[in-house]
Parts: C-alpha cells; structure tokens; sequence
C-alpha cells in the first residue's frame, strides 16, 4: 500500500470537523467542534441538577463523588466505543464482556484464591480474543456488526454463566481482593475512584491517536467512506479489527475497576454498558453512521449520562419518574447535538 | 426540523435547553400532586407530623418496575404520609445490580439523611457502605435482604425473610405435595438473594432425599413471559420426571403454570412461586398453583420507614430480626388474600 496515497486521501475523506474550512470566528468555531454539543448537555445537566438537587447532597465531595466514579466507569467503556463507532461499527458485546471479566477474577480470587493478576491476565486474554472474533467476523463476513456483536454479546454471557455455575455452583461470587491490584483498580480517595484516572488515561490515549496520528486518520476516513478509503490505500479491516479489541479491553478494564471496587463477581456485571456506552457516544457527538465524533466529546457524554443518572436520586421525586427523566434529558441532548452538528457541517 | 436559518436554529437550541428545564419542573408539580393522596391518611396523622418534619429517611431498595417492589414502595409512601417525615426512595437498577447497588447507597450517604434504610442484595458490595454510612454518622437499618451481615455492619435492626427460610418453606410445601424431583428456577442470575432462596430450597430438600435441578436467565429475559413460558416448557420437555416447579418471582410462576397448561402437565407438575400477584392468586384458587410464599412486601416498606423514624426520633428500635415472611398462601387462606386484594389492590402484590 502507498502511504503518501492514504495521506492524501485523509484530506478527502476526513469529516470530523477539525479538517472542515475554517471560516468564521473563535467562538463560532468552538460551537462547530464535534464536542460542543457534549460539552454544552454536560453543562446544562450540571446547572439543573445543581439547581434542583444541590441543596440534597448532589454538590456535595460525595455526591461529586458519586456521579463523577459512574460517568468515569462509563467513559472506559464509551471512549472505546465510541472511537470505534467514528471507525463506522458497533460494539454491543461490551457488557458481556466485562462481565465474563468479573466472574473470571471472582472465580480466580474468590473460589481458587489464586493472585488477582492471574485473573486478570486471563480476562485481558478473553477480551482480545473476543475483540478479534468480532472484528474478523465482521471484516471477513461483512454482516452489520449490530448483529454480530449482539450474537457474541449472548455467547459470552450464556458461556460465563454457564461456566461459573458449573465451577463454582453459583453466579455471584465474593472476591475480596486487596493487594496490588486493589490499589491500581480500587483506590479511593475521599469517595474519588481511581477509575477517575483510568478514564482520563484512557482518554489522553484515544484523544491522541484519533487527532495526532495517521492511524486516527485512518480511522475517520474508513468510518466516512470505507471504499473510498480502500480505493486510497487505508488498511479498512486492520483499523476496524484494532478497534474491537480495544473496545473490548475498555470493558475489560471497567470490568476489573467495577469487580475489585465492588468486591464482588457476576456474570451480569456491566449488562447496561450495551446501551449506555453507545448513548454517552451519540450524546457526545458521535454519528451512529460513523466518520464523525471526538474522544473528547465522549467524555462529555459520559458525565452527562453520570449526572443525569445518579442525579435523579438526589431529586426525591416519585422514582416511578426517574427513567423518564432520564430518557428525556437524553432525547433533549441528542436533539441539541443534532441541531449543533448540521450547524457545523453547513446544512443549517 | 431543521430548515431554519442559522441564527434562528441558536435559538432553538436554548429554546430546547429551556424546554428541558420547563418540563423538569413540570414532572416536579406532578409528582408533588400525584403524591397527594397518599397523605390523605387522618387530620391525626397531621397533628402527630408537626415535629416529625425535620427527619428525612433515604430508602434504597428495588426499582418499581419489578413487581415485588411497588407494593414496598406503598408500604413506604403510607408510613411515610402517617408519620409526617421526609423520605427519598431511592430505587436501585436491577439491570446493573452491583454497580448500581454502590451508586444508589453512595448517593443516600452524600445526601446526609436522618437515617437510611437499604435493601443490601450484594452484601460484599454493598456492606462497606454500610459501615461507611455508620462511620458518617447516619444510622442505616437493613431491610429486606442482607439478614447475614446487618449485625456485623453494624445497623440497628433487620425486618425481612431470611431467603434461606423462605426456601426451606417452599420446600416443605412441595415434599408434602409428594414432589421431590424439582426445579428452582431464577430470574435474576447473580441476584444474591434469590441464590439464598435457591440454596434454602435445595438444603431442604436434599435433607428430604429429594433431587433439585437449577434453571438460570437473565433478567432481561425473565421479563418476557412468552421466552420465560417457552424456556420453562423446553426444559420440562427435555428433563422427564420432574414432580416440581419453585420460581421466585410470581410472574414467572404464572409463566411456569402457563407452561404446564401447554404441555398438558397441568396437576402432574406442582408449582409454587415466591411473590404474589392476582394472576397468580387465581392460580391458587383454581389450584393450578399449589402455594405462594408471601414475603409480604408492604410490610417491609411500612415497617423500615417506622422502625427508623422511631430511631431517630426516640432511639428505639426493634430487637435483632423482624420476619415479615415466609407466610405461605395456599388454597386453605387463599379467601382472605382475595378479600384484601379486592379491597386495597395495591398492598399484596402486582395486579
């Protein structure tokens, strides 16, 4: 393949916004970012929540605390999610697969009282292969990854299951783990978990690669137009490949975070980060077409879905109400981003 | 909506932030009015209330879309309205139980009530909240689950069904009903405490000779009656001999009945279920269900709101457990549950 070729075709293909004319003012252009409309449902989120719920606890260390630990678990899971949603696939076995990671460090720890690294060694080893396993029957079948990875999303779950009741007799297993591994997937400090950190890193990395390297490049552009990328030279099925596993190891990583914070191994932990890693990604600008988002803007997604959340219990309203509080504030966000994003691509 | 021009379309995007906003005080109102009725208890009540109005309780327990939980949460509201205090329901997301358990106790102790009361379902996770709750100041008493570990955390008292009870009960009514090849069937895999009930059950009646097989889906089957009907007739049809079906909650009872109706088992394959609800009631009353486990919910939230008022208020509180169940229901009592279901739908079980 020709570099200078991909390169060329990167000018061509790339529609993130940070390759767009620039033609207009400072401000105007911090509106066209793909991460303004996360930034601006963030901000809004906050101010409402502050408002209504400030005075219960919501602004307090340990109500910062609280939503700012959910949005971080969130974010290691939707960063990744999300960079492979701009690459133009989905990744809905993320939940399964941070599952499978939590009962294999609770059956390790917990029931074999073997050293929680070697669980987590063999969780990052299951992550990739499922990462691959999506990735190459996705690239090499070229069904919608929707369905392939809703099929492993069951596969892993019905294997996990299966696997800790038959070893272990159960599908809840302590694991009370201290240790090494407590300090760099379970510190705390002052209600702050270290998956605070994680996120950021995990962030700083994501945020690197899509804006600074040629692999970034790639990426935006097999998510805008994979022939025309293909045609131009960009490895299409190595960057998606690279992606899912990834993807899957974010999940591996909130796994372990989620395992050997809450001391505590099932099969179903972390079913809901199907859905809410794609939903902080679309909140935060991502296209669910592909070819156009930000880490960054991700971020911003996930702490507006962690405020949002876990700001609801600090309303004291009638908890029947609270998803559809949720929902709203989701469906008000997306509008706004959507709005915001055909400002920035002209067709306003 | 978008073929506006660009400076109208920045307006409608504040204008979308300020509808937002409009409609999040908007579901305040209602919920404020929605909630009235529920104070409408006495004119004594009020009287008693005036004092009472600087204690918040913050109840964290099941989210109200599982239908154990509502009639708690009118247990809650009613206690809660009679005795003129504050409480927040805080209601955890069974779909990411762990996680969500943490979250839900985290955000009671950042919100500093009087007291909290928790429905510890993972007590590995959950129980260092506890402490940590205790530590901060905030008395918390365990409601519901978690009859393990509230004394060594450190909380003030217990009212519940010890799961293991429960199950050694369920067990007891099949093994009379001449059952002893059976199957416990969880909803919830990972739920703790259904484990609990399982692990009673089957304790029981291996201690009876009996066999116990095991039946496992996540919830976001088990919230599908037609796959909960089909999995459980499946595994009938595959597994020849069994005498016995034991849900723990009663929707999937319904199913399992429902189940048995299709594959003409229906008097051979004896089903009890925890949870009551009025189909499953019918059931009982047309025995086609042999027997449910009342774990009677209403009195978990009534008395959880009471015990902790009295607490915070007087420093008293009930010694050690409190068992709200297991009360069984079979066809011997099933008249008076019809009665009180007709009368005050809302406080048994779901409709």
């Amino acid at each position: 393949m020709s570099t200078a070729n991909a390169e060329q075709s990167q000018a061509a293909v790339r529609s993130d916004g940070y390759g767009g004319p620039r033609r207009i003012g400072a401000l105007h252009r911090l509106i066209l970012l793909p991460e303004a409309g996360g930034l601006a449902s963030a901000i809004v989120a906050f101010i409402i929540f502050a408002i209504l719920a400030g005075s219960n606890g919501f602004l307090s260390q340990l109500g910062t605390a609280n939503w700012l630990d959910g949005a971080a678990e969130l974010g290691i899971v939707a960063i990744p999610v999300g960079t492979l949603m701009m690459a133009g696939e989905f990744d809905l076995s993320v939940g399964s697969v941070a599952g499978a990671t939590s009962i294999t460090i609770a059956i390790c720890d917990g029931y074999y009282a073997l050293s929680p690294w070697i669980g987590i060694v063999i969780a990052v080893g299951i992550g990739v292969a499922i990462g691959l396993l999506n990735g190459l029957i996705v690239v090499k079948t070229k069904l919608p990854s929707f369905i392939v990875t809703l099929a492993t999303l069951l596969m892993v779950a019905g294997a996990g299951l299966g696997l800790a009741n038959a070893i272990t007799g159960s599908s809840s297993i302590s694991a009370q783990i201290g240790g090494s591994a407590h300090a760099v997937f379970a510190s705390n400090f002052k209600g702050f978990d270290i998956s605070i950190a994680w996120c950021i890193l995990v962030a700083i990395i994501a945020s690197w690669v899509t804006r600074k390297t040629r692999f970034g490049n790639w990426i935006y552009a097999t998510g805008g137009d994979v022939q025309a990328a293909r045609a131009n030279g960009v490895p299409t099925d190595t960057v998606k490949v690279i992606l899912f596993v990834c993807s899957a190891l974010g999940a591996v990583l909130v796994g372990a975070v989620e395992t050997i914070t809450f001391q505590n191994g099932t099969t179903t932990l972390g079913a809901e980060f199907d859905f809410t890693a794609i939903a902080a990604a679309v909140i935060g600008g991502v296209l669910l077409s592909g070819g156009y988002g930000s880490t960054v803007g991700v971020i911003f997604g996930s702490l507006t879905y962690g405020i949002v959340s876990l700001g609801v219990y600090y309303l004291g309203w009638d908890p029947n109400l609270s998803q559809l509080f949720i929902g709203l504030f989701m469906l008000v966000a997306v509008m706004a981003n959507n709005r915001l994003r055909q400002l920035a691509s002209g067709r306003g | 909506m978008c073929t506006a021009r660009r400076k109208r379309s920045a307006m409608r995007a504040s204008a979308l932030a300020a509808a937002a906003a409009f409609l999040v005080v908007g579901t305040a109102s209602c919920t404020k009015s929605s909630s009235a009725p529920t104070t409408s208890s006495s004119a004594q009540a009020a009287n008693v209330s005036a004092d009472n109005k600087g204690i918040t309780i913050d109840f964290v327990s099941g989210p109200l879309n599982d239908s154990f939980f509502p009639p708690l949460y009118n247990g809650v509201k009613d206690a809660a309205a009679n005795l003129g205090v504050k409480v927040n329901y805080i209601a955890i997301n069974e779909g990411n139980l762990v996680p969500s358990s943490v979250q839900t106790m985290q955000a009671a102790i950042a919100e500093h009530p009087s007291a909290i009361v928790v429905g510890d379902f993972v007590t590995s996770s959950v129980d260092p909240l506890i402490k940590q709750a205790i530590a901060a100041g905030i008395p918390v008493y365990v409601d519901q689950s978690g009859q393990e570990s509230w004394a060594k955390d450190g909380a003030f008292g217990f009212v519940g069904q010890q799961g293991g009870a429960a199950g050694n009960a369920a067990a007891q009514q099949m093994i009379s009903a001449g059952a002893k090849n059976v199957l416990c069937v969880i909803h919830n895999a990972g739920n703790p405490y259904l484990n609990q009930v399982c692990n009673g059950f089957i304790a029981t009646m291996k201690a009876a000779g009996g066999t116990v097989s095991e039946l496992n889906f996540p919830i976001s089957d088990s919230t599908n009656p037609q796959k909960v009907t089909s999995d459980i007739g499946a595994y009938l049809a595959s597994h020849h001999g069994i005498q016995g079906v034991f849900t723990l909650n009663a929707a999937v009872g319904t199913d399992a009945v429902a189940a048995l109706a299709q594959a003409n088992l229906t008097g051979k394959v004896k089903v009890g279920t925890l949870e009551l609800s009025k189909v499953a009631i019918n059931d009982v009353q047309n025995g086609t269900m042999l027997f449910l486990v009342n774990e009677q919910p209403y009195l978990d939230g009534y008395y959880g709101v009471l015990f902790a008022y009295q607490y915070v208020k007087y420093g008293l509180a009930p010694v050690g457990t409190v068992n709200t169940g297991p009360s069984i229901i079979d066809k011997s009592n099933i008249q008076k549950v019809i009665e009180t279901t007709q009368r005050y739908p809302d406080v048994l079980g779901s409709s």
